[in-house]
């Protein structure tokens, strides 16, 4: 069974249109949110096995997010983003069990590899090669 | 009660912070007196009699204590008032840099945003170009920019970082010989792979220097890294340290290409760089943890022969 549904939540429109365009590309059912009742909305009905938030969306921090989300999906994996790097901060979400903290701006396709060694999902035929298909077009 | 107060009074004079603070001094006090047989908290104007001219101005606090038995004791605070308002201009210095500081994070934090959105739409861009499609070339140009101006803006917000330490530091003495010693280690190993050699003379005496620890190490680390960067194979690396009158003198002295006169007019300036991937802001930091610390620092280079760094810092005593 493929572990490839992705909620990614982050205020910021654009970001979100980006990180969909590339977690999509690499075979990942991407959905996402850009704020609190949004993103338990989707948790609810896509139930996806990976959250990658961003730490401070308006309404609610990433930790509490993360604590939400695992009630509806305990199994839920997280990693978090953010416009800064807070070490006590990183701490507590270690301990909460959040796999990886990318500091933006940070190489999407790092985030794409890393997503893929996590979910044994088979990106190479789906993912990298469509652009390359693109540009030799 | 009076007859308490009295004896309390008594007592406080005969103990041993009455005899500290007041023995051998007159005081005028500015309300309610006489301060000892009255709670709450008084400023005091002391004038020592063997010390012409000086006044000394204290905050006293007094309270009388009584246990459940009905035993009186008594407290008695006193503070330098100078030093009470030397410690609010303080604080009122590191709570501005606090604030600014926390400006400038969410600055960086917000302008991090966008930077990585455009970075991530330049890295979907560059897929759909081939190996030797110019545009390639040029996405890659456009990631290194734009990775560099988050290099500026981590530096921007470390320059932060700096003036709070500066504010909120208590001042240390540290050992030059150790911090060259223990960054020499450090840089070992990439002098070993250029082929530079080194050199460190120290006389026999402690050097101490008061100033922030991570600071020194900073100044030494950029001044260190330039002259590494500017030497090639067979090249050395002199670092002195000594004291002169009361100052703690560091000459950093490399063997490599040295700096440009017109260069070396603007190596203070900030944003000014010759190096690739410079932020020309190394020794505009360095610059400015020397003058906040009272030192100083002056660069000597020839073209073709090379450089000598030289740094002053006030000395620190033992005590201090």
């Amino acid at each position: 069974m493929y572990k490839n549904t992705v909620l990614v939540v982050d205020d910021q429109p654009l970001i979100n249109v980006m990180l969909k365009e590339v977690l999509s590309n690499s075979g990942f059912n991407t959905f996402v949110a850009s704020n609190y009742i949004e993103a338990v909305e989707i948790a609810k009905t896509e139930q996806p096995d990976v959250a990658i938030l961003d730490i401070n969306l308006p309404d609610i921090d990433g930790i509490e997010l993360l604590s939400k989300l695992k009630e509806i999906n305990p199994d839920i994996k997280a990693i978090f983003i953010s416009g800064s790097f807070d070490p006590q901060y990183a701490q507590k979400a270690a301990d909460k069990g959040v796999l990886r903290y990318f500091i933006k701006p940070f190489d999407v396709f790092e985030l794409a590899n890393f997503l893929v060694k996590i979910s044994s999902v088979d990106s190479a035929s789906k993912g990298e090669n469509k652009w390359q298909m693109i540009g030799k077009k | 009660m009076a007859n308490d107060r009295q004896e309390m009074k008594t007592e406080i004079e005969k103990s041993n912070h009455y005899n500290k603070y007041f023995t051998k001094t007159s005081y005028t006090i500015k309300q309610d007196p006489p301060l000892f047989v009255k709670e709450g908290s008084h400023r005091v104007i002391i004038k020592y009699q063997d010390e012409a001219d000086k006044t000394f101005e204290y905050d006293v606090g007094l309270s009388v204590i009584e246990d459940t038995e009905g035993h009186l004791g008594y407290l008695v605070s006193v503070e330098d008032t100078k030093k009470l308002e030397e410690k609010k201009i303080k604080n009122a210095e590191l709570e501005r840099w606090l604030t600014e500081k926390q400006i400038a994070a969410s600055y960086v934090h917000e302008l991090r945003n966008p930077l990585f959105s455009i970075r991530g739409f330049l890295q979907i861009l560059k897929q759909s170009f081939v190996d030797d499609d110019k545009r390639k070339e040029y996405t890659d140009i456009a990631l290194n920019e734009l990775d560099r101006m988050n290099n500026l803006l981590s530096d921007y917000l470390s320059r932060y970082k700096e003036h709070n330490i500066i504010n909120g530091r208590v001042n240390r003495c540290i050992s030059v010989k150790n911090i060259i010693e223990e960054l020499i280690v450090f840089f070992q190993h990439s002098m070993q792979l250029k082929g530079i050699s080194y050199t460190l003379e120290f006389g026999n005496d402690e050097i101490l220097v008061s100033i922030d620890k991570e600071q020194l190490t900073q100044v030494l680390i950029n001044i260190i890294q330039n002259a590494i960067d500017a030497m090639s194979n067979g090249d050395n690396l002199t670092i002195k340290a000594f004291k002169e009158d009361n100052w703690v003198c560091v000459e950093i002295t490399d063997e490599g290409v040295g700096i440009k006169q017109d260069d070396l007019d603007k190596i203070f300036v900030p944003f000014f760089s010759t190096k690739e991937k410079g932020t020309g802001l190394g020794l505009y930091i360095t610059k400015q943890i020397m003058d906040s610390n009272g030192g100083s620092i002056n660069i000597v280079s020839e073209e073709g022969k090379g450089t000598t760094v030289f740094l002053k810092f006030p000395e620190a005593k033992e005590n201090q």
